[in-house]
């Protein structure tokens, strides 16, 4: 009888940490994610542009230990995903990751000390999905950002990013839905890189 | 021995339980209804791609309206923002503002919000008397006792306040993104300017039109901002204008049972 209700507990106990073990809360990943890039966009190395690619670099790793691109991937493309092959998966994950850096790396230069601060967040009723809300305070106007985040290997990642209402995830899932329906996934992922390539050589220029 | 084990596992559990519980009564914290992160994509039938019936209207008039915008107006913005100051820019934006008070107070009443009708002519008087409504005077050190959201004050909005579902999307012609609803609003809007009426129109259409030009940098940089990381920027844009308006939609008390 013992043994049942010890075996019956140890299920228990392992499903209910499974799902709430992760050590820090969404708020807090936010906060310290934030703040860690915020720290290293603000040093002088930073401004330096001989040591820039350095900081870059930093940045760079914490915004892939913050960010899960590989559903950011999965996620634009919906439910077509399936019937990528392992190798095309790759490929776009990659191209598309490779898009958002070349993207959004240009936008770092003209950071000017703005701060991001916790609003409140909406929960699952399961408590696996986030979504944090937070106000980006900018130069002239303070902007609503939310994350939506998820746990993953035992912490909270990032898997979209809303701007003013507007999720970055659905804005290019309703692009490459429009695609697809038209271009099989071999073409799409070559028009990623090659946005991806033109974004690159906007930022060489600059 | 066992009981010991017993005794850690139970441990164990209350504690997680307390944790689970401390991060829920976390402050701020809502818990959402079941379809809320359906959206994200993990419910294939959640997904409708937004509706577009006008796209044959619609396409053309975004091409043509990004050349207007990006090839003409940008580059002619520049070259004005080169001879005038920020603060000239303001000014005439503040003026503008301001004397499209009237519209903005009738929306407040037809949309019920009387508190936001006296803050609009509260402002109106204010800024009018001290600078003739070229400096917002009314906004500064502003702690007002209503929360102002002027954005909301148009015809669009009122008829979203009535019930009116926002309809397809809709390319306006020289103007941009719309929805069908938000194309009749700003008609309605565009003929209940009160002060257009004092003047003849060759003075205030050139004049709407520079008003419109002062500040078309508030345009062209969200816009670029959204398409210039797309692949397809007819449909980027067509989803953040639409994502946007949604995410601003009134709401609307359900009524008691």
């Amino acid at each position: 009888m013992l043994k049942t209700i010890l075996s019956f507990l140890c299920v228990l106990t392992l499903s209910v940490s499974m799902a709430f073990a992760v050590s820090v809360t969404p708020k807090q990943r936010v906060e310290d994610g934030s703040a860690r890039i915020f720290n290293l966009l603000l040093q002088e190395e930073f401004q330096n542009p001989k040591t820039r690619p350095e900081v870059l670099k930093e940045i760079e790793k914490e915004l892939i230990s913050f960010f899960d691109f590989e559903e950011f991937a999965t996620r634009t493309v919906g439910p077509k995903w399936r019937q990528f092959t392992a190798d095309q998966k790759q490929r776009f994950t990659d191209a598309f990751t490779e898009l958002l850096r070349n993207s959004y790396i240009n936008t770092l230069n003209s950071y000017n000390g703005e701060t991001l601060s916790y609003v409140g967040e909406i929960r699952s009723k399961d408590g696996s999905k986030v979504e944090v809300h937070t106000l980006f305070k900018g130069q002239e106007k303070d902007y609503p950002v939310s994350f939506r985040m998820l746990v993953k290997n035992d912490n909270w990642y990032v898997y979209d990013v809303i701007i003013e209402g507007i999720s970055m995830i659905k804005n290019y899932r309703e692009q490459f839905h429009d695609i697809l329906i038209k271009a099989d996934p071999e073409e799409l992922i070559s028009r990623v890189r090659e946005k991806a390539k033109e974004k690159k050589e906007e930022k060489l220029k600059k | 021995m066992k009981k010991i084990l017993f005794n850690i596992l139970f441990a164990c559990i209350i504690c997680t339980g307390i944790q689970h519980t401390a991060a829920l009564a976390e402050e701020n914290t809502v818990i959402a209804s079941d379809d809320y992160f359906d959206d994200d994509y993990d419910n294939e039938q959640a997904y409708t791609p937004d509706a577009d019936t006008f796209k044959f209207w619609n396409k053309p008039w975004h091409e043509i309206n990004d050349v207007l915008l990006i090839d003409i107006a940008k580059p002619l913005f520049l070259e004005y923002s080169k001879i005038t100051t920020p603060e000239v820019r303001t000014g005439f934006k503040a003026f503008r503002e301001n004397i499209k008070t009237p519209r903005r107070m009738l929306n407040a009443l037809l949309q019920g919000e009387i508190g936001q009708c006296f803050v609009e002519l509260g402002r109106f008087i204010v800024n009018t008397t001290t600078s003739l409504g070229f400096a917002d005077v009314a906004s500064v050190n502003n702690k007002p006792l209503v929360s102002y959201t002027p954005e909301n004050l148009r015809f669009g909005y009122t008829l979203a306040v009535w019930g009116f579902g926002e309809g397809s999307y809709f390319v306006y012609p020289f103007y941009g993104p719309s929805t069908i609803r938000e194309a009749i609003g700003s008609s309605v809007d565009f003929f209940s300017n009160a002060f257009d009426y004092l003047v003849p129109w060759y003075v205030f259409t050139p004049a709407e039109v520079f008003f419109a030009f002062n500040e078309i940098d508030t345009m062209y940089v969200p816009y670029e901002a959204i398409t210039s990381n797309a692949l397809e920027p007819y449909i980027a844009l067509r989803n953040a204008y639409l994502e946007n308006l949604y995410s601003n939609k009134p709401v609307v008390s359900k009524p008691k049972k």
